[in-house]
């Protein structure tokens, strides 16, 4: 997206002088919102998903004019990139008229669903009322596979029908993939079936935790070396791999604060409740927009990034930095705090320092001064 | 001619965003213009903007804007003719009768 009044600037060069006069100061600028944690698929890596017709997750749901109030909220204090995501969002019956209503804010909407139940009249909307960017999950190439993953039957051709019926009306669309060990001898199948659709396609290997604790997710997971292969076999993703070993020489950059990422400075996450918390997976601490001005929650979020680190960890003197996940959210989930590291992600960043940083890998091939 | 004067008015199809100390037309619909675009207004553009609140003519604007700000009548005279003309292109502006 490009800004036509200066058609010379990308958006982020845009958002980037936008935010010069603030410095480091914080500021609401980009934010998830979860409609539903309801899917009508079961994805075996979902972190959040419960059934279609779960009646206690329903009854947590913000109503249509609570979303709309939230919203309000939000477009007042300044957010201008808004993702609406789930669970499954077309699982909602209002889902028109929340997108609309977010539309007419001037909110610049990505739109996460699974695409099974995107109908004609769902296109159409999106034809007429064009979000930035919508991004579906393709988990596989063939109905085996895929229907592996969402566990549900018939589910790849609705998808497929659904990213038709998108790709059709010529919307901005994304396709991505969660690389499993159920899916991932045909993921050159599906980077093809996505070329055949027309689309871009994006995948990854990383696998949350369920949110309500549980680790099933991690039965499906590749190990830290096949997922060490997989960015090794394509060149691109691993040339971007080692042009993050680059950046570094060897030295640990860990702060002295536990929060060093963007959540809570220029983003944020509500959730299907209508609580603000830094992001999709720390969700704790959370405000209720519902019963707190957003300008309130905001200050009381801001409160985490002054959280400096108490604990002793192996990250102290880690080299990995950026070839690294490991993240506080992921900690809060695994440990309830905000610093244990998470024993996948840290031995996969070691695999990553040892192949991709410049000093590890010259030290590897003997030639380090 | 009177009660012929060209009006100019907002398509209530763009939102105006200040984002940080950025003025932008957000736009909503698809035949409006180029959907994955925004639109950063100047200054006085935004005060123009703001003035469309209810139509109103060329001549009303200017008078407008030079109450609002201290500049040379020609120089305001022509940047409100060129954000007038980009906005009518895009369609974020609408001449009305």
């Amino acid at each position: 997206m490009n800004c036509l009044a200066e058609p010379d600037i990308t958006l982020d060069e845009w958002a980037n002088r936008m935010f010069a006069p603030l410095h480091k100061a914080r500021y609401p600028l980009s934010a998830s919102i979860e409609l539903t944690e309801r899917c009508n698929l079961n994805c075996v890596h979902c972190y959040i998903n419960q059934p279609a017709n779960c009646q206690s997750a329903k009854a947590r749901e913000m109503s249509t004019e609570q979303v709309k109030f939230v919203l309000d909220q939000m477009a007042e204090a300044g957010t201008l990139f808004l993702m609406i995501t789930g669970g499954e969002v077309l699982l909602r019956p209002d889902f028109k008229d929340i997108y609309l209503y977010a539309k007419r804010l001037g909110f610049i909407i990505t739109v996460f669903t699974n695409g099974t139940m995107v109908t004609p009249e769902i296109a159409d909307l999106f034809a007429k009322a064009r979000p930035h960017l919508i991004e579906i999950t393709l988990d596989g190439a063939s109905a085996e596979t895929f229907e592996a993953v969402t566990q549900v039957k018939g589910s790849f051709e609705q998808c497929l029908k659904g990213i038709r019926l998108l790709a059709e009306r010529k919307l901005s669309l994304y396709l991505k993939t969660v690389v499993l060990t159920l899916n991932r001898d045909e993921l050159l199948d599906i980077k093809n079936l996505a070329e055949s659709l027309g689309v871009p396609h994006r995948y990854d290997g990383s696998i949350w935790p369920r949110l309500d604790g549980s680790h099933s997710p991690y039965l499906h997971r590749l190990s830290a070396e096949e997922t060490l292969e997989m960015d090794l076999a394509d060149p691109a993703r691993a040339e971007e791999w080692y042009k993050t070993g680059e950046k570094f020489s060897g030295i640990p950059l860990r702060r002295d604060v536990a929060f060093t990422c963007g959540a809570g400075v220029r983003s944020f996450h509500v959730d299907s409740a209508g609580r603000l918390s830094a992001c999709m997976m720390t969700r704790r601490p959370s405000f209720n927009l519902l019963e707190m001005p957003f300008a309130e929650a905001w200050e009381h979020l801001g409160e985490i990034r002054r959280i400096k680190r108490v604990r002793s960890t192996e990250c102290e003197d880690c080299l990995a930095n950026d070839l690294c996940n490991q993240c506080p959210g992921w900690s809060q989930l695994e440990y309830q705090d905000y610093e244990t590291p998470d024993a996948f992600v840290c031995i996969l960043g070691k695999h990553r320092l040892l192949k991709f940083g410049r000093i590890e890998r010259l030290l590897l091939e003997g030639s380090y001064d | 001619m009177a009660g012929t004067e060209v009006k100019y008015a907002r398509n209530t199809d763009y939102v105006f965003r200040k984002i940080v100390d950025e003025m932008i037309l957000v736009p909503i619909v698809q035949d409006t213009a180029d959907m994955d675009c925004v639109y950063a207004l100047n200054e006085i553009g935004s005060a123009v903007w703001g003035q469309l609140e209810q139509p109103r003519s060329q001549m009303d604007l200017k008078q407008a804007i030079l109450q609002e700000y201290d500049a040379e009548p020609a120089v305001i005279e022509l940047d409100l003719d060129t954000f007038l003309q980009e906005m009518i292109e895009i369609g974020a502006i609408q001449e009305v009768k």
